[in-house]
């Protein structure tokens, strides 16, 4: 793990964002005003990052044998 | 014009420090935010019709983004993306409705920040891990000594069904140990905690801790440590946040 542990993966701490103003927080109920294509909008953007979040290790392998220059 | 809202902060805590953020932050349309205080409780809105407000994924960010500077400052019951009322009146009515919920949560997660704990494993490299851990048990499974003879496609099947069988539980256990040792480690610090294991084959655990802000080195640290002490895992922790998850009322 990096020193800076907080933050560690962009594209996660935006799904883990994007999750808790969506779906956590106190619901006023009655008052979803976002159409529905709107709605699908934005959890169809979670579920790609979700999809991103599956190719992590690989990422992580990735960067911790860097390829050689050629 | 409809009110958006965005948090309720504790209106005892230094509203003149709370007056000079509002002055210079702004609204996710790019107006003022305002301070609606009713008994205690001060609801963070800003003037936007709700034909206006352009729903996709910047707003809502630019909108998580104004509840987590104010919970820099104050503590903070956030408001679910988005969420509209129809005047000022409304909203010190829906407050009044709802001042000892408000008032609970307050005293919930006052000082508190939530932490999110996601532990990802490739469940291939695992399960080649735990193969090599405990060869002999894998290698021979229960009960094969009974069916000596000649060989059969039948009995290879089998024994290959019992070995995945068995692995899977081994993997099973192997997540529970690291559940243990993680509810061991962070105890002592935490205010609450919600956790979901094995929730794909990659995410084998996904945890939300309640800290005192002043612990959040100490949850670090802990994270660190079971990192080096599980590295065939992936810790991703994230936060501190407002506390999002373990705020608990509905609203009237």
């Amino acid at each position: 793990m990096n020193d800076n542990v907080i933050d560690s993966s962009k594209d996660i701490t935006i799904l883990e964002l994007l999750d808790r103003v969506l779906n956590k927080g106190v619901i006023l109920t009655g008052d979803i005003v976002i159409s529905v294509a709107d709605i699908d909008l934005i959890y169809l953007g979670v579920k790609l990052m979700l999809s991103s979040v599956e190719t992590m290790e690989q990422l992580k392998n990735s960067n911790q044998h860097p390829k050689r220059d050629e | 014009m409809s009110k958006l809202i965005y948090a309720f902060v504790e209106a005892n805590s230094s509203p003149p420090e709370l007056g000079l953020l509002l002055k210079y932050m702004q609204s996710i349309s790019g107006t003022t935010l305002a301070a609606i205080r009713v008994n205690g409780v001060t609801a963070i809105v800003s003037d936007l019709n709700r034909a206006d407000l352009v729903a996709d994924k910047l707003s809502a960010i630019a909108y998580a983004g104004i509840i987590e500077e104010l919970a820099k400052k104050f503590t903070v019951i956030p408001v679910r993306f988005p969420s509209f009322l129809g005047s000022s009146s409304e909203v010190e009515e829906m407050i009044n409705r709802n001042l000892e919920g408000i008032l609970d949560n307050f005293r919930k997660i006052e000082n508190k920040s939530e932490f999110g704990l996601k532990i990802f494993c490739d469940k291939q490299v695992l399960k080649e891990t735990l193969k090599q851990k405990d060869n002999e048990t894998i290698g021979k499974p229960e009960g094969s000594e009974l069916r000596e003879g000649s060989p059969s496609v039948y009995r290879e099947w089998v024994d290959k069904k019992l070995k995945e069988y068995q692995l899977e539980e081994q993997v099973t256990a192997y997540v529970n140990s690291i559940l243990t040792v993680i509810n061991e480690s962070v105890e002592p610090i935490q205010a609450g905690c919600k956790f979901r294991k094995m929730v794909s084959e990659t995410l084998i655990l996904d945890a939300i801790f309640l800290v005192r802000k002043q612990q959040k080195t100490v949850l670090v640290e802990m994270v660190k440590s079971l990192e080096a002490q599980f590295c065939v895992l992936t810790f991703v922790l994230t936060g501190p946040w407002p506390a999002y998850s373990f705020v608990d009322f509905t609203v009237k």
